[in-house]
């Protein structure tokens, strides 16, 4: 049987390419819903959270914060309902994997961008959503992805699906424990 | 000529504590103020009538900031040193698992991330010259590298914001001589929780005090970075 796996996005301005990658690489294992059908799920096991922000190349004198407020309330905090229906619905699942597509560019420590100010401050309070999902969840058994889609989608489900080794010599991938971000050349970003 | 601050939720706690620190040091202080309720700069202001002025100003609406600025510009100063720490923290924001509030969560962001830049942006204009010193308070629950908690998710999320906002201030106005500093004050007795905290570890005075001698001294080189600093110098990762 089929597991299940979800993908939160708000479509009409994502790249629907890459709910085609992720159904293209999941579909021999994964039943791939997507969130406005999450109702016809009984369970999930991997849960795919993907928040696409539009970009503005306003530097500080120009940017519209008030427009900000109200992408940050579209973005993320509309689709907050979903996402609890989706974690309730995590716990009948088996794998209980949460997993956040991103952009290293919301690198607070590495970013060299002067403009874009949505993008990047609402990408960044998504990270640190993530990490306090991190927070809560983890304890529970939950395992977590944070993916760069900077250099691409194609090693983005790959990842996802790997089962970390808890190893300790097997550094690259015994951070189960911690919450991370990586590219699609799997090297850990800074936040 | 005295130089200039303007310090924004200034009306108790943290902001009145950096008003009064500011005075003492011989700045003329514009002190924005949100709770037209509190007496506490009315009661600063007989101390200090001719170098303390009250400006109005709400940090989310878009209107008070630029009235604000207007103000300001009728004094015909130029701007020294602009000080965010207007903040909201609300504990009743809720995590996934009890059911988050958004509105709550939402106006954490307005107040504290998406606010300070609101007055950075009205009031860049009256800092192209004199120290070009721009300061915000933000918090190591900001800190995505640090992060322990599950709770307090709106603030944690605006802070983080907001420190992502300041990296692209830094990364614009830094090269042009713009000095920058991000300031984490500690867990600080004052009325963030509502009521007056007094379990907490730092008074507002100290807080304060620790914050401006930061905020003014010259670093040299070193003004090439921008860190996340406590109370005490200590570094907080992004």
């Amino acid at each position: 049987m089929k597991k299940t796996s979800l993908i939160i996005t708000n479509k009409k301005q994502t790249d629907h390419e890459l709910v085609q990658v992720i159904s293209d690489l999941t579909k021999n294992h994964y039943h791939v819903l997507l969130s406005d059908e999450v109702e016809k799920a009984s369970a999930i096991d991997l849960l795919v959270i993907f928040l696409s922000i539009p970009e503005t190349n306003d530097k500080i004198s120009r940017v519209d914060l008030d427009q900000i407020d109200q992408q940050y309330q579209t973005v993320l905090l509309d689709r907050i309902p979903i996402i609890e229906r989706a974690l309730s619905l995590m716990g009948h699942g088996l794998d209980k994997r949460i997993c956040f597509i991103s952009d290293e560019e919301a690198s607070i420590s590495n970013t060299k961008r002067k403009e874009n100010y949505g993008f990047q401050m609402i990408s960044s309070s998504i990270h640190m959503f993530a990490a306090l999902l991190f927070n809560e969840y983890r304890p529970q058994g939950y395992t977590f992805r944070l993916f760069s889609k900077k250099q691409g989608l194609t090693h983005a489900v790959p990842y996802f699906l790997k089962d970390r080794s808890y190893e300790a010599h097997d550094l690259k991938h015994s951070d189960e424990e911690r919450f991370v971000i990586r590219n699609g050349w799997m090297q850990e970003q800074p936040w | 000529m005295r130089k200039t601050v303007l310090v924004t939720g200034a009306d108790r706690g943290l902001g009145l504590a950096f008003c009064r620190e500011f005075l003492s040091r011989g700045f003329l202080v514009f002190a924005g103020r949100y709770l037209q309720e509190w007496s506490e700069l009315e009661e600063l202001k007989k101390e200090w009538p001719e170098t303390l002025v009250i400006i109005g100003l709400d940090v989310s609406d878009q209107k008070s900031v630029q009235q604000a600025a207007n103000e300001f510009q009728s004094y015909g100063v130029g701007l020294d040193v602009l000080v965010s720490n207007a903040g909201l923290f609300n504990n009743h924001e809720g995590t996934l698992q009890t059911g988050i509030n958004t509105q709550v969560t939402m106006k954490s962001f307005e107040v504290n991330s998406t606010g300070p830049l609101r007055v950075t942006q009205a009031f860049l204009p009256y800092m192209t010259s004199g120290d070009q010193r721009l300061c915000f308070v933000s918090s190591e629950a900001g800190s995505i590298s640090n992060a322990s908690r599950s709770f307090f998710s709106g603030y944690c999320m605006s802070k983080s914001a907001l420190n992502m906002g300041v990296r692209l201030l830094f990364n614009e106005l830094n090269p042009l001589g713009f000095k920058f500093r991000l300031y984490h004050p500690g867990y600080v007795q004052s009325y963030m929780l509502g009521e007056f905290n007094q379990e907490a570890s730092i008074s507002a005075t100290e807080s304060a005090k620790a914050a401006v001698e930061q905020f003014l001294e010259d670093r040299g080189e070193q003004e090439e970075v921008l860190l996340l600093e406590d109370n005490q110098g200590s570094v907080w990762g992004f």
